[in-house]
């Protein structure tokens, strides 16, 4: 290979056919992508190799290893970690082109627009159950993942630079049903965490978070302008602590 | 042919997991009627093993399925029952018994509701569990209302209810709090189509209200309280229903 690899872009994927193509097409702008393939019984694979042949299969049990194995495998300077229900706009592209000819720092912060549905929901975000931005732009080894299965913890070495302007599009859900699929999910996963942990905390603790949080989202992020989706993605979001909480005690502790 | 006294019906979509067991309980009855909605497992080639009186066919509507079901019965009295219930010994003797001397018309019958093994008696309520239903009633008194989920019940001039049975049926409601989720999206999206169907699908404060007053329902007054956790979970997702249904009526049903 003569080129040097200054960016990589990398995608973890579990069985994303329907998503992949769509994703890969807007990633022209790197020098090279990188699909990890988790556990994929689809056509993703299929769909990769016409964008690339950097693949890594295998089964990862956690998300942190699996995208910590997906940074390893990147050879450029510059990481751009990108899911499959994510698309970059070309805006997103240049900046991202600009920001690492001249780094004011090693790692950046890209804002997120969430879709559900069609619908741009920009205000109510948070409580782990949507992000605002994410760290996803990074030189090679400033970043790494910690091993929860829920949300897991970022360790970073490098100085953070300015946000990027840009915001990457997250088609996050397709309607209110996906959202509860979601939260069932993001609980069951939260829930195995805190039983390893041995600390699965208080029913009225996580009683009072319902109303905490909720207002953080609805009030605070300002969801109730969003008129209907805010309300259910604050309500997501209060909800995530308490089943969490009865998962781990009711149906995971022995 | 002899007699037949009592039907037991029951419409399945789909549940074939469930069924064999189901029907493993109904020999008390005189004869067994399958309702087979739309089914494309092996819920048929069982239901056949236990009675040869199936009904194949596609209900768009909750309500009209339960009637078309009730139709197809033969005996003076129909005993309703769902894939995931059980009947104990005791209660089919009981339903025989009840029915050769009662002067009423219809009979409600207990339920025993379990989350996965656990059986959670308090807080059911508010449409997101029974704790008692118009299961055993005379031919020609119940009638279905047309909706696609907790349709309404029509009951014939003149119907006289009676005391409960004794002995409960065991409903196997949930395996755990992921399926009471599913549920909640399932009743939702279901209400969501019913609302908007009715043209009226009401407003968001109201329905806000009734999260905090379909929540006490459940919590307090049925006694939720005392199961711990699930009883919690069900006076929440009770408490949601109204608003998601409403939500998704307003932003994601077509028409």
């Amino acid at each position: 290979m003569t080129d040097t690899i200054k960016l990589s872009a990398l995608i973890v994927v579990h069985n994303e056919e329907a998503q992949l193509a769509d994703c890969l097409e807007r990633l022209a702008f790197v020098d090279e992508i990188v699909v990890l393939l988790d556990k994929c019984t689809d056509a993703s694979k299929d769909i990769a190799l016409r964008y690339t042949e950097r693949l890594i299969e295998g089964s990862w049990d956690r998300d942190g290893e699996r995208r910590n194995a997906g940074i390893a495998a990147c050879r450029g300077d510059w990481i751009f970690e990108i899911d499959a229900d994510e698309r970059a706009p070309d805006a997103l592209a240049d900046e991202i082109g600009k920001t690492i000819e001249t780094p004011k720092g090693d790692i950046f912060n890209i804002p997120v627009e969430n879709y559900v549905g069609g619908k741009l929901v920009r205000y109510g975000w948070g409580g782990l159950f949507g992000k605002n931005g994410y760290p996803g732009l990074f030189r090679k080894g400033v970043k790494a993942w910690g091993s929860e299965r829920a949300h897991p913890h970022l360790h970073v070495t490098g100085r953070q630079g300015p946000d990027l302007q840009t915001p990457i599009s997250h088609f996050v859900d397709e309607n209110i049903s996906d959202m509860l699929m979601r939260l069932d999910r993001y609980t069951s996963n939260r829930a195995r965490d805190l039983v390893e942990k041995q600390e699965i905390g208080s029913f009225p603790n996580m009683v009072r978070k319902i109303f905490s949080r909720f207002w953080k989202c609805y009030v605070g992020r300002r969801g109730y302008r969003e008129n209907g989706y805010g309300f259910v993605t604050a309500l997501c979001a209060a909800l995530y602590p308490v089943l969490s909480h009865l998962k781990a005690d009711l149906e995971l502790r022995k | 042919m002899k007699d037949i006294t009592l039907s037991a019906v029951i419409s399945v979509h789909n549940e074939e997991a469930q069924l064999a067991d189901c029907l493993d309980g109904l020999s008390f009855a005189d004869e067994i009627v399958v309702l087979l909605d739309k089914c494309t497992d092996g819920s048929g080639d069982i239901a056949r093993k236990f009675t040869d009186h199936v009904i194949d066919g596609a209900w768009a509507v909750e309500g009209d399925r339960r009637n078309a079901g009730i139709e197809a019965c033969r005996g003076q009295w129909i005993f309703e029952i769902d894939a995931d219930e059980r009947v104990p010994e005791e209660l089919g003797r009981e339903i025989r018994t009840l029915i050769e001397t009662t002067a009423f018309d219809w009979h409600e019958i207990l339920v025993d509701n379990y989350i996965g093994s656990r059986l959670v008696r308090w807080g059911w309520g508010a449409s997101f569990g029974k704790a008692a239903y118009p299961g055993l009633f005379k031919k020609g008194v119940k009638t279905w209302g047309n909706a696609r989920v907790h349709p309404p019940l029509a009951w014939g001039p003149g119907a006289k209810k009676g005391p409960k049975l004794e002995h409960r049926i065991r409903h196997f409601v949930d395996r755990d709090i992921s399926d009471m989720i599913r549920r909640l999206d399932n009743y939702s999206t279901a209400r969501a189509k019913d609302l908007k169907e009715s043209g009226d699908i009401g407003g968001m404060a109201n329905n806000v209200r009734r999260i905090f007053s379909r929540f006490f329902k459940c919590y307090v007054m049925r006694k939720g309280y005392r199961e711990g956790g699930y009883g919690f979970l069900i006076a929440l997702f009770a408490g949601l229903y109204p608003v998601l249904s409403h939500l998704k009526a307003k932003l994601e049903v077509d028409g």
